[in-house]
């Protein structure tokens, strides 16, 4: 019967924990080529938690760089992923608080904002495209209002981000129960949205 | 398998196995094969969630911008080496124009400075040949042509005047 798990492939993270050593070491290729095979997953990421493909693109930069700087710190090379991402979740909460404070102090608002409490939605050309994207984000956003924020960053790393039990507990310095008391709960409530698994199954971006 | 109600797996379980994304128990498995309610519970929560990861990926644009490593500016690097190399030569090369320059560069020196080389024979410091002319005669030249001689001219009897000899000194 099928169960779920991780899409992680061991070949991959043995590959990357090799990687994150030689570039530990002073390997500049090394780095080049981590960020290479990791940046569409932390930009992903990024964007699913800040909806602005610009600003997805900004921070992801500064996730990379804060990592290659201080990656002769890093004492366990095998848990490169988890730490990259670790920096990734602290940037992101860094620029919701930026958000917060500048919302604070400006009249004026974008009508995305006003409309879901969320950043203002990437600049598509393609207007069809750029429906169905906000249409999807904003029932994504409805779905995750009802989590609590530890409920919904467990959620998402553990769904969207496609990381495993261990490596959340890593990236949220959490305990693994804690991790999966919460994701318990956030998971109890996604199955009980009945509307939102509707709109899934039909949706077709 | 059983497919009664009082054996299905319990909701919670369902939750826990999807989230852990731990396999089942022989037990567990034994009983989705014969229990097509618990598995559709399964799969379709599954499916769900399978979903809404593919469509979040698909939905989310490439990023234009590729993360480029920013350039090595290590001392240690070779090239960085050889410029600083360049850099203090040139700078002890400039310095040392500029010394010789202003030492023997004739009417362009800087004032104050005496020359040097060949020119310090014929030059004589004109604050040096004052000092020299006071040490020698302190009075100016239009003085000293009222007396009589350089000398003075002075008349021992008219000492003697002045100042009584020891030998005539009723206290001796």
């Amino acid at each position: 019967m099928v169960a779920t798990s991780s899409n992680h492939n061991p070949d991959r993270d043995g590959e990357v924990g090799r990687l994150a050593a030689e570039a530990r070491d002073g390997s500049r290729l090394a780095f080049q080529q981590l960020a290479a095979q990791l940046e569409p997953r932390v930009f992903r990421m990024i964007y699913y938690r800040t909806r602005s493909r610009e600003d997805a693109e900004d921070i992801c930069q500064d996730v990379f760089l804060t990592a290659f700087r201080s990656i002769k710190k890093l004492k366990q090379p095998e848990r490169f992923e988890s730490w990259l991402f670790r920096i990734a979740v602290n940037r992101v909460k860094d620029y919701h608080r930026r958000q917060k404070f500048r919302s604070l102090f400006s009249v004026l608002h974008d009508t995305d904002s006003e409309d879901n409490g969320e950043p203002p939605a990437d600049r598509s050309t393609d207007t069809m495209d750029a429906i169905v994207r906000k249409q999807f984000w904003q029932k994504v956003q409805t779905m995750l209002g009802q989590l609590s924020k530890m409920e919904r960053e467990v959620f998402l790393l553990r769904f969207l981000d496609d990381l495993g039990i261990k490596e959340i507990a890593e990236v949220l310095n959490k305990s693994e129960s804690t991790v999966k008391t919460h994701l318990y709960r956030a998971l109890g409530k996604f199955k009980n949205d009945a509307a939102f698994r509707a709109f899934i199954k039909e949706a077709r971006p | 398998m059983s497919t009664d109600a009082v054996h299905h797996i319990p909701e919670n379980r369902i939750i826990q196995i999807v989230a852990d994304g731990t396999g089942l128990t022989p037990e567990e498995n034994a009983h989705l094969e014969g229990c097509g309610s618990c598995r559709n519970m399964l799969t379709a929560l599954e499916g769900d969630l399978d979903r809404l990861r593919r469509q979040a990926a698909q939905v989310a644009p490439a990023p234009e911008r590729r993360f480029v490593l920013p350039v090595d500016q290590s001392e240690h690097h070779p090239w960085r080496r050889w410029r600083l190399g360049w850099a203090a030569l040139g700078t002890a090369i400039s310095v040392a124009l500029l010394v010789l320059f202003f030492r023997v560069g004739g009417e362009n020196r800087l004032p104050g400075l005496p020359p040097t080389g060949p020119t310090v024979a014929a030059w004589v410091d004109p604050e040096m040949e004052e000092v020299n002319r006071l040490a020698e005669n302190a009075l100016p030249e239009a003085y000293l042509a009222l007396s009589e001689s350089l000398e003075g001219g002075y008349d021992e009897e008219f000492i003697d005047f002045l100042i009584s000899p020891l030998d005539s000194d009723p206290v001796s």
